[in-house]
């Protein structure tokens, strides 16, 4: 039994062993996997249906209770932690239900706290396959993934995470039930996102959640590929690099790639990948798929692109490991005592080169922040990018900073918001904004734009209280 | 002292999630936390056990009751460090990271939880963590003559002793018949591993110092056990907290049926029964002995060894969980029963796993679930064979 105030009236929807005010429990969820700092809520709430849903968020109004929702929590920007303390946080992951695989409209229509790897399980059981998105992959939940819009793997092919989404259910901050897509009819069902009327679906992909709690999501199903292929090109300059990335990137073949740019960044790649020449600056990974008769041709033409710009090809090595892999493997090197914060954001390739080296400028001045890894003695930083569709990067620097004492885990967090502003300043779009882009995004927005989407806010959370804060919603 | 020794492992997580819930196909994960799949909130997966614990370390949150209870639900199974992604070196070490908890607990005179306090003052009596009398241990053994002193010795443990008497039993009659000369103590006790995991470390070491003692004593050269948990203390515990490398090796009865098969001595009668194996968490994710009891096993005609949808290192624990079976036994019976229907799901008659607490556990769990499936130890389905 409880002692808030709401601890009752929200054990009456959801039962009494899905809620908890223990604060103990609080904080087990006030921060997410990124640097941003958490604050705690006063009430954690967990409901199964999206009716229960609805009744929290009507409670939440009649009280005016501000409510924060949190997925799998393994997002980076800190959105499903409240904005200051205090509230009802929604946790979603028991809304666990895969709803629908319907073979005959290639959908998938799950709830919004599946995991990705609990409904990539059962499509593959079907011979089926799906985008895999989310920073905690397997474990990163669908509805998170929407709301946070989210890098996939496969982000060359697929694009964001949110380009597979068709339809949404969403319980808007005043409780009401809506469907998008092809579901906003009554008699359509779920199949495809765009026609009878605006692409509502989009409105809520990225939103972060202030526009209301995703309670269930419809995905696009895929063949698998009957083979893969991978390469690993290495090049001299930066430059070279990124133009050769752009080209393979504008053949729209390629299904995943991964760029490693700066020496300090290839020498850490290095030291598992001794393959890698020295005096490379920049590493272009890339996986492609396809049929079987035609795969090997396509790598040919890709071959050739890159040697134009002067590759040195190496091999699948380390092509091969998935993308989130390998970039797990790095955060596993880069990441230690808990401030690590990588900062995402989507930038046109060309301006990788300038990014990039202002950014390990940034760094070098900063020197005394920066962690050394104990095994290799270097500082932990990562300059890489993912390729997304089109001449288009998701820019994902890795650093990670010293946390002893104190005071200097203080310093690096002050500094990390001076790297994020400055991302921010180079006109990239961050898809993981939540309350650590929101100072620096927010200014930047045209007026006009800022207004239609605060108009659109005010509109269906008339008493501001989902995901406070974030945009500078309040 | 507490969490302050393993600040390290708290503070090397990233909170990625992977603890929480992962489904990976790929990887034979399916599902990490048994405590997190039954009690559903975040406080009792790693991830959230260890924004917890940073929050104690930090200085944000003082204990309650609550919290102590809490902490002794982990059944440090292990499988949440076993998918953590970062390198070994980095690894969140959640089963470390439980057993400093419950010391600081307890150092701090907040734990453990009354149902465990029982452990402490029956294994202190009677040198066994169920309050039987220690006249009993050797009862499995009578009416042989078994020696007390020898080069292999037979480390029986607490659970075979009292509470699955038919292992030592068959251990006895398995070693006999495969011409091993063994020795069991005179006055064998508790190893210690139920008080190190209580959280009363001190208690334990007690024991510790008491049975290498003994086993020196009985100069023994070679310890064999039926017992994850008791071959893990011998093993590692004991040169860790004595501080020096043991005089004796230590293994456990599956590396030593596996290497008997190697030899050719073992010499097995054909049963024509579907089984399948349930990795214990001290042998498998603990002790990386995974091939052993599936080559003994493999060995005998006629059976079929069918694998659990989680086998190895991503096996599901049974539950029991060392302390979490007597403090919070209805949690603990659900995740046996879990572990239950994946080894109905397999078609198998006979579930054969190589750990006294588990037999016991998995057993209850098959007859609370009413599944119809035989529950037993390795060297129980030998001793019938041989």
């Amino acid at each position: 039994m409880g002692t808030h105030a709401l601890y009752e009236p929200l054990a009456e929807i959801v039962g009494s062993k899905r809620v908890t005010d223990e604060k103990f429990a609080l904080w087990a969820v006030y921060i997410d996997s990124g640097i941003e700092r958490g604050n705690i809520a006063d009430i954690v709430v967990k409901p199964q249906t999206t009716e229960e849903v609805s009744r929290i968020l009507k409670l939440a109004n009649q009280t005016k209770t501000k409510v924060t929702v949190r997925g799998g929590g393994s997002g980076m920007p800190g959105g499903c932690s409240p904005s200051t303390p205090g509230g009802v946080l929604i946790d979603t992951t028991d809304m666990n239900k895969i709803v629908e695989v319907n073979e005959d409209t290639f959908a998938a229509t799950a709830q919004a706290g599946v995991t990705h790897g609990a409904l990539l399980e059962v499509i593959h059981g079907k011979g089926l396959d799906c985008c895999l998105g989310g920073h905690g992959i397997y474990s990163a939940t669908l509805g998170g993934s929407v709301a946070n819009l989210t890098y996939p793997i496969g982000g060359a092919r697929y694009g964001a995470f949110g380009e597979e989404v068709l339809c949404l259910e969403v319980v808007l901050p005043t409780g009401d039930i809506i469907r998008t897509g092809s579901d906003a009819t009554t008699v359509g069902g779920r199949f495809h996102r765009y026609g009878a009327g605006p692409d509502l679906t989009g409105m809520f992909i990225g939103d972060q959640g202030v526009l209301g709690v995703k309670t269930e999501v419809t995905i696009r199903l895929h063949l698998p590929p009957e083979a893969r292929e991978f390469e690993t090109y290495c090049f001299k300059t930066m430059e070279s690099g990124t133009k050769a990335a752009m080209d393979l990137q504008k053949t729209s073949v390629i299904y995943d790639g991964y760029i490693v740019v700066g020496r300090h960044s290839v020498k850490q790649m290095a030291i598992r990948y001794p393959a890698i020449p020295e005096g490379t600056e920049a590493l272009v990974m890339i996986c492609i798929d396809g049929d079987k008769e035609t795969i090997g041709h396509t790598k040919m033409k890709l071959d050739k692109i890159a040697k134009r710009e002067g590759a040195t090809l190496i091999g699948p090595e380390p092509a091969r490991s998935p993308t989130y892999d390998l970039m797990g493997d790095h955060a596993s090197k880069v990441r230690s005592y808990g401030v690590s914060g990588p900062i995402n954001g989507f930038i046109p390739t060309y301006k990788l080169p300038k990014v990039a080296r202002e950014v390990e400028e940034m760094i070098s001045q900063h020197q005394d922040l920066m962690l050394t890894q104990p095994d290799t003695g270097m500082k932990s930083f990562l300059n890489a990018a993912l390729m997304m569709k089109g001449p288009v990067v998701n820019y994902a620097m890795r650093p990670s900073f010293v946390s002893d004492p104190p005071e200097k885990r203080e310093q690096a967090v002050d500094f990390w918001h001076e790297l994020v502003k400055y991302i921010a300043n180079q006109g990239s779009c961050p898809y993981w904004i939540g309350k650590a882009w929101t100072p620096y995004l927010t200014p930047l927005y045209r007026k006009e734009y800022y207004a239609l989407f605060k108009a659109l806010k005010q509109n269906v959370d008339p008493n501001m209280i989902l995901n406070q804060g974030l945009f500078l919603f309040r | 002292m507490g969490l302050e020794k393993v600040k390290d492992h708290i503070y090397h997580c990233f909170r990625c999630g992977y603890c929480r819930e992962m489904i990976r196909p790929q990887t034979g994960t399916y599902l990490v936390c048994p405590v997190r799949e039954e009690l559903r909130f975040e406080h009792y997966d790693t991830r959230g056990r260890v924004l917890i614990a940073r929050a104690l370390l930090e200085g944000n949150l003082k204990y309650s009751d609550k919290l102590v209870e809490s902490v002794y639900t982990c059944c440090a199974c292990g499988l949440c460090k076993e998918v953590c992604p970062l390198f070994d070196w980095a690894k969140v070490d959640m089963p470390k990271i439980i057993r400093a908890w419950r010391e600081e607990i307890v150092d701090k005179g907040l734990g453990p939880p009354e149902r465990l306090k029982e452990i402490n003052t029956n294994t202190e009596k009677t040198y066994n963590p169920f309050g039987t009398d220690k006249a009993e241990r050797l009862k499995w053994s009578a009416g042989t003559d078994i020696p007390r002193k020898g080069d292999v010795l037979y480390f029986a443990g607490c659970y075979a002793s009292y509470k699955e008497p038919q292992i030592a039993k068959s251990a006895s009659n398995v070693l006999r018949r495969s011409g091993v000369n063994f020795a069991v103590l005179e006055e064998e006790k508790c190893c210690g591993l139920p008080q190190m995991w209580n959280g009363e470390s001190k208690l334990g070491e007690k024991f510790v110092s008491s049975n290498v003692a003994a086993i020196k004593e009985a100069g023994a050269k070679e310890v064999v056990t039926t017992c994850p948990g008791c071959y893990m203390a011998l093993k590692s515990d004991y040169p860790e907290m004595t501080g020096k490398k043991l005089d004796f090796e230590v293994h456990h009865m599956s590396e030593f049926l596996a290497d008997l098969v190697d030899k050719g001595k073992l010499d097995f009668k054909r049963l024509d029964k579907k089984v399948t194996y349930h990795d214990p968490c001290h042998l498998g994710r603990y002790s990386k002995i995974y091939e052993q009891p599936r080559k003994v096993i493999e060995a005998i005609p006629g059976i079929e060894l069918a694998e659990m949808k989680r086998n190895r290192a991503n096996a599901w624990c049974c539950g029991s969980g060392i302390v979490v079976a007597p403090a919070f036994p209805n949690l603990s019976l659900s995740i046996a029963e879990k572990r239950i229907k994946e080894a109905k799901d397999t078609g198998a008659e006979i579930l054969v796993t190589t750990c006294p607490s588990c037999v016991t556990q998995l057993d209850l769990a098959a007859r609370r679930s009413r599944t119809d499936i035989e529950v037993i130890d390795l060297v129980d389905l030998v001793a019938r064979v041989l």
